[in-house]
């Protein structure tokens, strides 16, 4: 694994994370740090567990329970606090934009708003609410229902409410999925701006864009992490690879080789 | 900052409620066929449906003199027979002899044979011989032929038989599941209709409620939105409760509309209104609040929508409304008395057929209102706070 340079304090610390489903294993003793002020990109195909990891983070699904004797080599920490015990602190601290948008259609810009943002916002709510719609260039759509708004409108709207409490991590899965090209960059664009003084981990096919703007990449495949590194490094570690694309593809056709092989 | 904890949990389940009431006012189409239209339209064709049911029943009729015609009490009968006749509900062909009326009853001419026996003093018995089969005729004749008895004489008894000439309550046991009962007596102007409709004012308020909030978690889990709300800091039962607050409004609105559309279009004899509506409205909460049971343990909608229709009809058949208490396996009888709304019906009842009051049906409303908090409980706990 290539040598990892902190950036700022670890605000996700995951240790040897399981996760079973029925007779699939979705997750193997996966373990990963993010710092502050770092943008740490998933990158594999589909199935290979990114959002399970996710979820996870936002402690909307359990990880498998540590058995007594390994506890202690077991842990997933957000913010300091621990999601086997402390998921209610977990979730004021994060802010997660799920892989469908998750907004309420039937509801406008400003409730939807207003609803994410009131269990963390206490006073001052209508003042926040309007800085994250001028944020997100939505201020004249306010009333709008979102059923009504553009795809990259949604996701904007999808990221401002994962963003009403100003959270110390940011958990985003797939934020540019299905969108045009500068929507895409317009989105990457917001989660640099964001990553000042948060941590943000993030899924993305477009393995390009992670290789451009995420700090660092955590290549994730049949639910283990293979490599985490920053991408120039990843590239130069997988020959005869130029770019991240097929460092990638490298990357696991080299462990598909190896689990062959292994007796 | 407990206090704070608290004012923050309440200002959650505030803004919760409002936003699920916004979703549902925002969604016209669904709000205005399921919410305003369905009650309006059931409860007007439920009236057409059942209005006519009773009324101009052909009943033959015999009087079994004993005496000399023309006696005192003979006049009597004769002036009973006429009432009788006049009514909306029976239509007579008196017969001149038992031969007569029991070839007609055979072949179907009359629904009912009907003797009565002169005594002495005056009217002494009645025998009606009626078909088993026909469980209407049993109960309209119970219900509305006592009711003249009961005018003309305290002393005159009825046997009911039917055609096969066993005992009627016998054979009634044997063939068929309805026991009627005779207290819709209690108010002179209580007709056939009003005994169904009471009970079906709690059916259509509960199918409503039920079907409607049966999906309100399940339709979350599909569209994602769920997901963003496990992973916020909103707390179970403030999920709960804000459905429950919000969607309780509607339930009531369609408890009213159902019973004003039953009042007013068909007339149906309402006891107490507030009392009624405040019925009503419990059975359309607590329809709500087991429709988010079902919602929170399903997976997703045609499950919660399957689950709650299995439940719907369990509820029909063990809340009295088709089968009484009185005729239920004792195992059936425990669990009916489990659910709420066998309260509800028995409230409604004496309501509206009885013409009681708060007295008679406290009971049965605290029932009611004790059964959405445990409910409530049992929702917030079943609630798994995970995607699968």
């Amino acid at each position: 694994m290539a040598q990892i340079t902190p950036r700022g304090d670890a605000l996700i610390q995951v240790c040897n994370i399981s996760k079973t489903f029925g007779r699939v294993r979705a997750l193997d003793s996966v373990s990963l740090t993010v710092h502050r002020n770092e943008i740490l990109g998933l990158l594999g195909p589909n199935g290979s567990g990114k959002t399970t990891l996710l979820r996870i983070l936002a402690t909307i699904v359990t990880p498998d329970s540590p058995s007594t004797h390994i506890s202690d080599r077991i842990s997933c920490r957000i913010a300091g606090h621990d999601i086997f015990g402390e998921g209610a602190k977990v979730r004021c601290a994060i802010g997660y934009v799920p892989q469908q948008d998750s907004l309420y259609t039937d509801l406008s810009v400003q409730d939807n708003l207003i609803f994410f943002s009131t269990p963390h916002v206490f006073g001052h709510k209508q003042k926040r609410v309007a800085e994250l719609l001028q944020m997100a260039g939505l201020y004249d759509r306010r009333n709008a229902l979102v059923s009504t708004l553009s795809g990259g409108m949604v996701k904007r709207l999808s990221v401002m409410c994962a963003l009403a409490h100003e959270p110390s991590v940011m958990i985003l899965d797939e934020a540019t999925v299905g969108l045009d090209a500068e929507t895409r960059r317009d989105i990457w664009n917001l989660m640099l701006k964001l990553k000042e003084g948060r941590a943000i981990i993030t899924t993305t096919h477009y393995i390009i864009e992670a290789e451009k703007y995420c700090d660092r990449v955590a290549l994730l495949f049949e639910g283990k992490v293979l490599d985490v590194s920053y991408p120039a490094d990843l590239v130069a570690k997988y020959p005869p690879a130029r770019n991240l694309d097929e460092a990638v593809l490298i990357a696991q056709r080299s462990y598909t080789e190896t689990r062959q092989y292994r007796p | 900052m407990k206090a704070l904890e608290r004012a923050m949990r309440t200002r959650n389940i505030w803004v919760a409620t409002i936003t699920e009431l916004k979703r549902i006012l925002n969604n016209k189409p669904k709000f205005i066929t399921y919410i305003l239209g369905g009650p309006v339209i059931l409860a007007t064709i439920v009236g057409f449906v059942a209005h006519q049911a009773p009324e101009a029943i052909q009943v033959g009729v015999f009087i079994n003199q004993s005496f000399e015609s023309q006696t005192v009490a003979n006049r009597s009968i004769s002036q009973l027979i006429h009432d009788i006749d006049g009514s909306n509900t029976f239509s007579v062909v008196e017969v001149p002899s038992p031969e007569e009326g029991l070839r007609r009853l055979y072949d179907e001419d009359t629904r009912a044979f009907i003797t009565f026996n002169e005594g002495k003093s005056g009217l002494e018995s009645v025998d009606v011989l009626i078909d088993i089969a026909d469980p209407l005729i049993q109960q309209t004749i119970q219900n509305e032929l006592q009711n003249f008895l009961n005018n003309y004489s305290e002393d005159v008894s009825l046997r009911l038989m039917n055609i096969e000439g066993i005992a009627s309550e016998k054979a009634h046991e044997i063939l068929s599941p309805f026991n009627v009962e005779s207290r819709t007596n209690a108010r002179r102007n209580v007709n056939f209709f009003d005994s169904y409709a009471s009970g079906f004012i709690i059916l259509v308020v509960l199918g409503f409620s039920l079907f409607y909030s049966s999906t309100a978690i399940t339709s979350e889990r599909s569209s994602g939105t769920i997901e963003r709300v496990f992973a916020s800091p909103y707390g179970k039962l403030e999920i709960i409760a804000g459905k429950l607050f919000a969607q309780s409004v509607f339930a009531i609105m369609a408890a009213i509309l159902c019973t004003v559309t039953l009042g007013v279009v068909h007339h149906m004899v309402l006891g107490n209104i507030f009392l009624v509506f405040l019925t009503a409205g419990l059975v359309g909460i607590n329809g709500v609040i087991i429709g988010l049971v079902i919602s929170s343990f399903c997976n997703d909608e045609a499950q919660s929508m399957l689950v709650a229709i299995i439940a719907f009809i369990g509820f029909i058949m063990l809340m009295t409304f088709l089968w009484p208490f009185e005729t239920m396996h004792p195992v059936a009888r425990y669990i009916s008395q489990g659910i709420p709304f066998t309260y509800a019906m028995d409230a409604i009842r004496r309501l509206n057929l009885l013409g009681a009051g708060l007295n008679d049906v406290w009971q049965d409303l605290t029932i009611l209102a004790g059964s959405i908090f445990v409910l409530a409980a049992a929702a917030t706990i079943i609630l798994r706070r995970e995607i699968k």
